[in-house]
C-alpha cells in the first residue's frame, strides 16, 4: 500500500493535504454545527491513525499518541481556566450552551492529533526529492521536509538513548513509569533540538550547494 | 594549477596561520596532524565549507559553531565552486532518508538504475543498495555511499577528512582505485587522515599541521614509523596484563543464536563463549553485523532465536538497569549516547559511584568547569567521557565499538592508557569491535572473525 501511495503524483498529494488541512480548521457559522463537526473530526482522526499505522508502525503510532497525551494534560489546565471563567474560546463564534463550549474546547486537541497523524502520513508518502522539480522554492520545501524527518528520527533516537542509559523506562506499564517519562520528556526535546542544530549546519551547506547547481 | 592561501583567526588569535597550498592536477596530497579544532577547520576551509554563511543571532547556535565563526583572510583562493568535501561523519554528506533519493538529488546525470549501479559498483556496493534506507546501512556502508557520490560528481577537487577508518580492506582498495581514477581525470585529491598507510603508494605530497602552520615533509621518511615509543610502551603493559589476567571462567555463552534485520539474515545458529577478564577484538567487513552483535548483547535488538547467557543468567531476563550494571556499551558515535549537557552533570553522576578507578580517571581528564558544555569536547574526549559514564562498579563486560576510530596518535595513547587502567583495576572483559588496522593487530587480544554468519574465535593472537 505504501509503495502504491508513494507513486501518486506530488501535485495530487499536496492537493489532498491542503484539502484535509483546511477541513480541520473551518469557519463555523453557528454553534449547532459543533456536534456534527466533532463527529467529523473523530472520523478524520480514526482514518488518519489507521493510515499512519499502515504507513509507519504500531510503535510510532503509540509514540505520537503518548506525546499528544502529554500535550493534552497541559492543555486541560488552560481549558479548565477558560471553562470556569466562561471566557470566549472561538474568535468567530459566540457559544452560549455550556455543552457546546466543552465540545469546542475538546475539538482543539483532536484537531492537533489529526494534524500530527495526517502530517506524519504525508511525510511517509512523499520524498523530499519530489519537491526539487519546483525549482528554488522546491529546494526550500525539500530542506524543510527533510528537517522534519530528521527531527522525528532524532527524537526516536534520543528516546532510545535515554532508555539505554536507564533515564526513562523502556515500556510504560505503571503510573510511576508515565510520571518519569513526563518528567524527562523535556530533555528528549532539548536533545532533539541540539542534534537538529548540528544537522542543520551541515545540511544547510549541502542544500546551498544544491541551490547553486540548480 | 589551483592555489589557496589564507589565515584564519578566532577571537583575534590565529588558529591557522599563512596556510599556502599549490595544487597541481593529478596530485594526491596527504595532510596529517593532531585531530583538533585547527585540523577540522582546515579541512572545512579546503572543502569550501568555510567561510560559512552568516549564522542567525541565536546564542546557542553561535556557541555551537564558534570554531567556524572566525575571520578568514584569503590571500589566494581560486577553486571555490569546484570542491567535493567528505567529512569524517558520512551522515553529514547524506542529505536524505533513502539511497535512491541521494542519487536523484546529488547526481541527476545518473538517470537510470543501471547508471547508479555502475557508480555503486566502484565501491563494491551491489544494486540492492539503491532502494535501501540510509538508517539501515552500517557506518562503513554509509561512508562508501558518501564516497561514491563524491567521486561521481564533476568537481575538480575532492577533499576527504577521516574517511579511511570507516572502510574495510575491500573499501580501502576501492578508495585507492577511485583516487587513481580521479587523478587520471585531472582531479586533485586532498586527504586529511590519521590512518593513511593503505594509501601511501598513491600519495604525492605530505603536509603536517604543526600547531597553526602547515609544513611540507618528506613523504619517504614520514611513512616509516607508524607509532611513537610511548604507544609501544602502553601496548607492552596492556599485553602483559592480558597474559596474566586471562581466565577460563565463563562470562557469556551463546548457543545456536540466529538473528535477521529487515528480512536479511545476519547470524545463523551461531555459538560463542567469552571468558571473564579477557580482551577480545572482533574484526569483520562492513555490513556483516559487527555493531549488530553489540546491539544484541545490549538488548537494543531483541528478536533473536537461540540462547544467550550472561553471568549464567538468560539475557532476556535482565531488565535495563540490571543490564546497565553488567554491560557498559560505548557506541561508535558518543554524541548520540551522551544525554547530558554539561561536564558538571556527568561529574555528579561519576562521583556518586563507588569506583575509584573511574573517579580518578574522570578527575584526571575532565577538569573543565561544571557548566562546560559536552558538545565542545573533542571526539576523543567524548568517547572517553562516555566510557567513564558507562562503566559501573560491577560492570562485567565493556563493549567498545571502534574505540580508536579517527583518533590521532596522542588520543590513541590516552585510550591505551585509560583502557589499561580500567582493565588492570577491575575484573572486566573488554570486547572491542574494530577493523584490523592501526593499533589493533598489535593488541594481544583474542581475535574474533565473522564468517558464514557466525562469529568465531581464531587461534591467532
Amino acid at each position: 500500500m505504501k509503495n502504491k501511495l508513494r507513486k501518486i503524483n506530488i501535485y495530487l498529494k499536496v492537493f489532498l493535504l491542503v484539502i484535509i488541512g483546511v477541513s480541520l480548521f473551518p469557519y463555523l457559522k453557528s454553534e449547532t454545527y459543533i456536534s456534527p463537526y466533532l463527529a467529523y473530526l473523530v472520523f478524520v482522526n480514526l482514518f488518519a491513525a489507521w493510515l499512519y499505522y499502515k504507513l509507519s508502525s504500531k510503535q510510532s503510532l503509540l509514540f505520537v499518541f503518548k506525546l499528544w497525551l502529554i500535550g493534552l494534560a497541559l492543555y486541560s489546565i488552560f481549558a479548565l481556566v477558560f471553562w470556569l471563567n466562561n471566557w470566549s474560546i472561538s474568535p468567530t463564534l459566540q457559544i452560549n450552551e455550556s455543552k457546546n463550549v466543552l465540545l469546542y474546547l475538546l475539538s482543539y486537541p483532536i484537531r492537533i492529533l489529526a494534524v500530527f497523524y495526517i502530517g506524519l502520513s504525508f511525510i511517509e508518502l512523499v520524498s523530499p526529492v519530489e519537491f526539487l522539480q519546483f525549482g528554488k522554492i522546491g529546494i526550500y520545501i525539500c530542506f524543510l521536509l527533510r528537517s522534519f524527518q530528521v527531527a522525528k528520527e532524532q527524537m526516536l533516537n534520543n528516546k532510545k538513548a535515554m532508555e539505554i542509559m536507564g533515564e526513562i523506562p523502556e515500556s510504560l506499564k505503571s503510573i510511576s513509569d508515565y510520571r518519569l517519562f513526563l518528567h524527562k520528556s523535556p530533555l528528549i526535546i532539548a536533545l532533539t533540538i541540539r542534534n537538529l542544530m548540528i544537522w542543520l549546519f551541515w545540511a544547510s551547506h549541502q542544500f546551498e550547494k544544491l541551490k547553486k547547481e540548480n | 594549477m589551483k592555489e589557496i592561501a589564507f589565515t584564519y583567526s578566532l577571537q583575534n588569535t590565529a588558529l591557522l596561520k599563512d596556510i599556502h597550498l599549490q595544487l597541481q592536477k593529478q596530485t594526491c596530497i596527504l595532510i596529517n596532524g593532531n585531530e583538533n579544532k585547527a585540523f577540522t577547520v582546515l579541512g572545512a576551509i579546503l572543502g569550501n565549507i568555510l567561510p560559512t554563511m552568516e549564522l542567525p543571532d541565536i546564542e546557542s547556535l553561535v556557541l555551537l559553531y564558534k570554531d567556524f565563526s572566525g575571520d578568514i583572510d584569503f590571500k589566494k583562493h581560486d577553486y571555490s565552486e569546484t570542491v567535493s568535501y567528505i567529512s569524517c561523519d558520512p551522515d553529514r554528506q547524506l542529505m536524505f532518508a533513502e539511497v535512491w533519493e541521494e542519487f536523484a538529488a546529488q547526481i541527476p546525470k545518473a538517470k537510470t538504475q543501471h547508471d547508479v549501479n555502475v557508480l555503486l559498483e566502484k565501491f563494491s556496493l551491489n544494486d540492492s543498495f539503491y532502494r535501501r534506507k540510509i538508517e539501515s546501512l552500517s557506518g562503513g556502508e554509509k561512508m562508501k555511499l558518501a564516497l561514491c557520490l563524491a567521486f561521481a560528481k564533476d568537481e575538480e577537487i575532492i577533499v576527504m577528512h577521516g574517511v579511511v577508518p570507516w572502510l574495510d580492506q575491500k573499501g580501502r582498495e576501492d578508495l585507492k582505485n577511485a583516487i587513481i581514477d580521479a587523478k587520471n581525470k585531472d582531479k586533485i585529491i586532498i586527504i586529511l587522515e590519521q590512518e593513511y598507510h593503505c594509501l601511501q603508494d598513491i600519495i604525492d605530497k605530505v603536509y603536517v599541521l604543526k600547531t597553526d602552520s602547515l609544513v611540507q615533509v618528506d613523504e619517504k621518511s614520514f611513512f616509516v614509523e607508524a607509532f611513537n615509543p610511548q604507544i609501544y610502551q602502553h601496548l607492552e603493559k596492556l599485553n602483559a596484563l592480558i597474559a596474566n589476567k586471562d581466565r577460563d571462567e565463563l562470562l557469556l555463552k551463546i548457543e545456536r543464536m540466529s538473528f535477521a534485520y529487515q528480512e536479511k539474515e545476519i547470524y545463523h545458529e551461531m555459538s560463542l563463549q567469552l571468558n571473564k577478564s579477557s580482551i577480545y577484538y572482533l574484526n569483520a567487513e562492513n555490513g556483516t553485523g559487527k555493531t549488530t552483535f553489540a546491539n544484541i548483547l545490549f538488548k537494543l535488538e531483541k528478536d533473536y532465536q537461540g540462547e544467550i547467557e550472561l553471568c549464567q543468567k538468560d539475557l532476556k531476563s535482565y531488565d535495563r538497569q540490571g543490564l546497565n550494571n553488567c554491560i557498559a556499551y560505548v557506541s561508535q558515535f558518543p554524541e548520540s549516547q551522551l544525554i547530558w549537557n554539561t561536564i558538571g552533570e556527568c561529574r555528579d553522576k561519576v562521583l556518586t559511584r563507588n569506583n575509584t578507578t573511574i573517579i580518578e580517571l574522570f578527575k584526571q581528564y575532565f577538569q573543565q568547569s561544571d557548566s562546560y558544555p559536552i558538545i565542545y569536547l573533542s571526539f576523543a574526549e567524548m568517547k572517553l567521557l562516555l566510557t567513564l559514564m558507562m562503566v559501573k562498579t560491577n560492570t562485567q563486560l565493556l563493549i567498545l565499538d571502534e574505540p580508536t576510530w579517527s583518533l590521532d596518535l596522542e588520543s590513541i595513547e590516552i585510550w591505551l592508557k585509560t583502557t589499561t587502567q580500567i582493565y588492570e583495576n577491575m575484573n572486566i572483559t573488554i570486547f572491542i569491535i574494530s577493523h584490523a588496522h592501526g593499533i589493533m593487530p598489535l593488541l594481544g587480544a583474542k581475535k574474533l572473525l565473522i564468517s558464514e554468519k557466525r562469529i568465531m574465535v581464531t587461534n591467532e593472537k
